[in-house]
């Protein structure tokens, strides 16, 4: 074991490797639970990536076999309809811990200077995991999906002078067809993944050259916090964590199972009760506030229009806060605090 | 001690497969849950919706078993963890890591 | 016999053992993920086919017919049974054509040669071509494993 190791240091040089993560410092402090998310969400993305491509070895993405493929998966192949499912409920749990590991940095303000780059490049990573996650929900082609793309590709028509291009874009064409699955399929499995490392890697390079960020409160005062090394201490930490993690994403796969609907029909109408995965549930019901026409404009070009500007704020938020520790700050926590209730009041009421 | 250093890493190496391929057959030998509801939609009659159930009690059953037997095998894992984490913690502390020079104070409770 | 000193340091102890369990419980995964890149496939026991469609059949004349997956052929011989082939060459399995002319078998991959029989006689072909037991059952013409 050694040999082996000594062999790839001299090679690689490991021993980098190593010093690194122990000279990484992780402070210990009353937040420093939410340090766990950021390595979770690497858990299931790397989940994902495994059951994904085992999916692909059987997925056909045409509109003939997409359903029907799926199906197979679910009932010839062995054990398919775990894998299906664990790759189902991962999504959920990935979006899900990108969204806290969010709210925590947004809470604790951790995108004070120097760490605008890495709020922005992670708010990035959030709209690359909800692009997944809508790509992969139109796969398996079944009412539900077809018209949840329907409504989703939909929206973009409304921004002006781009808006039909766009859609055409997303679509392949001004209908949902088959060119539509493939286009999501090659971005689903190809296009977002690299758009994924790419992003990643500068987000974990700007993570690494930062070093954790402290409280707010402790970093006024500054306290020198016990730290302790990020390899092995923190690492062993995480892994229990991702055990932890690992047994619930089980469960819940194994006893949750995701069903399948029958194929597709282009021509039929809307199925009763339609709705897209629970993400996009806030931006869902949003939209079905807005009335049709709001002072003479289309409701609907107001609504993305309010949901851009929104996600803009998101992107920006480190050079609007720039002064955390004020009045100013407290201000726009409280204000982060009302979008959060917004989100899942909103979320609430569409499922009701 | 030399020659029993020796017969240390085999031993080390042989309890190691032994571990992994004794938990690699009780995992494969438990009645993992075969492909329920074996009903596939592709009847050209009336495409049915394909839910995931259990068919038999026995896969019910089996399911229960090896969503237990994991999370046994957690639990030891994150016993084990501990054990590891108190000693990185204290090797630490003590400060014997390399390009530490003396000690660290005992650790305010995290 | 008591020994002075231990085996194992504790460290060494403690290594080992989260290493084991880890890579036990990594192996757990290992089974079910390794089934289901290797689906099970099996040919199928036997074919049915309507024996209306090679009752018609000429000597030395083939007609074809799907053995599950694989390319299947079905031929008068000279005593008028009906002989029945896996049509897949034994070299590098591309799938064989017969040649009434020549009587003989043809692989036109890598030039092999079967005779009527599906013996190999030329070319790469290591062994014959696989014989399927043909038998009558009323309408049907049940198409078998031999043996």
């Amino acid at each position: 074991m050694k040999k082996i190791r000594t062999w790839l240091d001299d090679r690689l040089g490991l021993e980098a490797l190593s010093r690194f993560g122990m000279n990484k410092e992780v402070p210990q402090h009353g937040h420093t639970i939410w340090y766990y998310t950021g390595s979770s969400i690497l858990l299931f993305l790397g989940i994902q990536i495994v059951t994904g491509v085992m999916l692909a070895l059987y997925f056909n993405p045409t509109i003939k076999d997409a359903n029907a493929s799926v199906g197979r998966i679910m009932t010839e192949i062995p054990l398919g309809w775990i894998i299906r499912s664990i790759h189902s409920w991962s999504a959920t749990f990935m979006i899900g811990l990108v969204l806290i590991h969010l709210l925590s940095i947004a809470f604790t303000k951790a995108y004070r200077p120097p760490r605008e780059a890495t709020w922005m490049t992670g708010v990035l990573l959030l709209c690359v995991s909800l692009a997944f996650g809508f790509t992969g929900y139109l796969l398996p082609w079944d009412d539900l999906s077809l018209a949840a793309t329907k409504v989703g590709t939909d929206i973009p028509k409304a921004i002006p002078v781009v808006g039909t291009w766009v859609t055409s874009l997303l679509r392949g064409g001004e209908d949902v067809t088959g060119d539509t699955i493939s286009r999501f399929f090659i971005v689903h499995v190809c296009v977002l993944p690299l758009a994924i490392f790419a992003v990643l890697g500068i987000h974990l390079f700007l993570v690494q050259r930062h070093g954790m960020s402290l409280p707010l409160e402790a970093e006024r005062r500054k306290e020198t916090l016990q730290s302790l090394p990020f390899w092995p201490n923190f690492m062993l930490r995480e892994a229990g964590v991702w055990l932890v993690l690992l047994g619930a994403l089980l469960t819940t796969a194994i006893f949750l199972a995701p069903s399948l609907g029958p194929a597709a029909n282009l021509m039929s109408p809307a199925p009763p009760g339609i709705k897209p995965e629970w993400y996009f549930l806030f931006m869902f019901q949003t939209l079905k506030l807005f009335p049709s026409r709001i002072l003479g404009i289309n409701g609907e070009l107001v609504a993305v229009a309010v949901m851009a500007a929104g996600f803009f704020l998101v992107l920006i938020l480190p050079f609007l806060d720039n002064r955390p520790a004020e009045r100013k700050g407290r201000i726009i926590t409280g204000v982060v605090y009302a979008t959060f209730a917004y989100t899942i009041a909103m979320t609430i009421w569409s499922l009701l | 001690m030399k020659t029993r250093r020796s017969v240390l890493r085999p031993a080390l190496l042989v309890f190691l497969l032994a571990a992994g391929v004794v938990s690699g057959v009780a995992g494969a030998v438990q009645d993992v849950p075969k492909p329920p509801a074996a009903k596939p939609a592709v009847e050209a009659a009336a495409p049915k919706e394909i839910h995931p159930t259990f068919l038999t009690p026995r896969e019910k059953n089996g399911a229960y078993v090896f969503v237990g037997w994991i999370w046994l095998s957690i639990g030891v894992l994150l016993y084990v963890l501990r054990l590891k984490v108190k000693e990185a913690d204290r090797v630490f502390l003590a400060g014997f890591y390399e390009d530490q020079e003396g000690g660290k104070e005992p650790a305010k409770h995290a | 016999m008591r020994l002075q000193h231990s085996l194992f340091t504790r460290r060494v102890f403690l290594n080992s053992l989260l290493g084991g369990s880890l890579t036990a419980f990594a192996a757990i995964f290992i089974g079910p993920l390794v089934k289901f890149v290797f689906p099970p496939y099996k040919e199928p026991d036997e074919v049915k086919l309507a024996a209306a469609d090679y009752s018609g059949l000429p000597a030395n004349e083939v007609k074809g017919f799907a053995w599950g997956n694989k390319p299947g052929l079905i031929k008068r011989a000279a005593d008028g049974s009906l002989v029945a082939f896996v049509a897949v060459c034994s070299h590098l399995d591309c799938n064989v054509t017969y040649l009434p002319a020549e009587r003989k078998f043809y692989c036109a991959c890598h030039k092999g040669w079967y005779d009527e029989n599906g013996t190999n006689i030329a070319g790469p072909p290591p062994s014959p071509l696989r014989r399927l037991a043909v038998s009558l059952d009323g309408e049907s013409l049940v198409v078998k494993k031999q043996g």
